[in-house]
């Protein structure tokens, strides 16, 4: 039990190695070598970060779990995201529909809502 | 009564009319040029083993999320997916956030090139493909997260996990439309040791980094070295490959890294500045100096060099 702890204990301590000695350095980041496509602006970055937690948890999903999943967004997909998340698609088959063209739809072969029919 | 059907028969024939402005005339021109000049591939398969999780209400995005993972060898429940991806005010589940858990479990979300042809050559290479379609129209979408399962090059057909069903038969005329009305949204997820058949470079690396930056070090490290076996001259992998172990603490694998990226690209300054930090950790306190010197020869009035010239010359 104890070595477990310890070792759960070095675990997280190797983990806040590896992100910190970077930080200490003014080493240049792998992402920011890649051609122009990190914003250099970490202030308004974790702004962002806490707005998209905002809209997760609006739209249902627990603080708890909200926190760890914008934690787990790079910073080049919360740029992308950011103010637009209800633009974005979902998938999720959301069969708000309007019924009668989809049907046409799907007889002409050019929607697929309905798999396997008609048959192809 | 009479007059209600028809009033359905106008609305039926405007649609009728809409839809030929709207999607009727479009063509399918990717399935014509893969009919037109069959790529060397088998003509048919499918990955049977891909396993199929059959999706609960919306939530088609954790259960073909699960079909991939699972089928790299990492058991999870789409129960499990759904706490980091499904976003129930929406009914659906976010792309960026697909990306993200496929990390969690140290899996790389490469984003292919959107070509119909790319789908069918990774299948052929035993790869499932993520895709995103939009089985409505575009002014009525209807989202959906699929598994492309395979292909019959005779047939024109894409097998697919979907939803509730198992295995779905789409002509490849129908799956270019509902794939290009999702934008040719495709991932494969791989493990650390695999680069996808089709990917390029930049989609390999573009995946890599987000590893790194979410702090999965060790895995994007293992990941750096894969991108350079199918790359060998890639400066990024070979800079990655050096910050990643610099952030490990493996300095004498960094320096040997950023060595072999300046043999590529001598001009960069940046890997000059990063060298000069791996030399100091190894205790080459004048090698170290003579290294951020060649950085601020390259680029004098760059601030980051100059902060760094003041830490090095300090450097305990």
């Amino acid at each position: 039990m104890l070595v477990k702890k310890l070792l759960q204990c070095l675990l997280i301590a190797a983990a806040v190695i590896a992100v910190s000695l970077p930080s200490r350095a003014a080493m240049v980041d792998t992402a920011q070598l890649q051609a122009n496509k990190v914003v250099r602006d970490f202030g308004s970055i974790t702004a962002q970060r806490d707005w998209i937690k905002e809209q997760l948890v609006a739209g249902g999903v627990d603080a708890a779990d909200a926190s760890l999943r914008v934690v787990a967004l790079t910073d080049a997909q919360v740029l992308k995201i950011h103010q637009r998340i209800d633009q974005e698609p979902a998938g999720g088959n959301t069969l708000v529909i309007i019924f009668l063209i989809l049907v046409i739809t799907e007889l002409m072969g050019v929607t697929d809502i309905i798999p396997n029919w008609p048959a192809k | 009564m009479n007059f209600v059907i028809k009033r359905a028969g106008l609305v039926a024939a405007g649609a009728l009319f809409f839809l030929g402005y709207l999607g009727g005339c479009a063509t399918s021109p990717q399935t014509r040029l893969l009919v037109d000049n069959p790529p060397n591939i088998p003509a048919q398969v499918e990955l049977i083993e891909v396993p199929f999780f059959p999706q609960l209400e919306y939530h088609c995005g954790p259960s073909s999320l699960a079909s991939v993972i699972n089928y790299r060898g990492t058991p999870v429940e789409p129960d499990q997916i759904a706490q980091m991806i499904y976003v129930p005010g929406l009914k659906g589940s976010l792309q960026i956030e697909v990306e993200a858990a496929t990390r969690q479990f140290d899996m790389l979300p490469v984003q292919l090139d959107g070509k119909l042809e790319s789908l069918l050559r990774e299948l052929a290479a035993g790869n499932p493909i993520f895709v995103l379609q939009n089985l409505g129209l575009d002014s009525i979408p209807v989202w959906h997260y699929e598994v492309v399962v395979g292909y019959d090059l005779t047939e024109r057909v894409i097998i697919l996990r979907s939803g509730v069903d198992a295995r779905v038969l789409r002509s490849f005329a129908l799956f270019e439309k509902t794939w290009q009305r999702a934008d040719h949204w495709a991932l494969v997820v791989v493990s650390v040791d695999t680069v996808p058949a089709t990917a390029s470079a930049d989609a390999y690396l573009d995946a890599v980094i987000g590893m790194e930056q979410v702090g999965r070090i060790d895995t994007a490290n293992h990941a750096y070295s894969t991108a350079l076996r199918r790359w060998p001259q890639n400066l990024l992998a070979h800079t990655g490959l050096g910050n990643s172990a610099y952030a490990l603490g493996e300095f004498v694998a960094a320096e040997s890294a950023y060595r072999s990226a300046l043999m590529i690209d001598p001009q960069k300054a940046e890997l000059w500045n990063n060298l000069a930090y791996v030399l100091a950790q190894l205790g080459q306190h004048e090698s170290s100096m003579d290294a951020i010197g060649r950085a601020l020869e390259l680029d004098p009035d760059n601030r980051n060099f100059k902060d760094s010239y003041n830490e090095l010359a300090n450097w305990q």
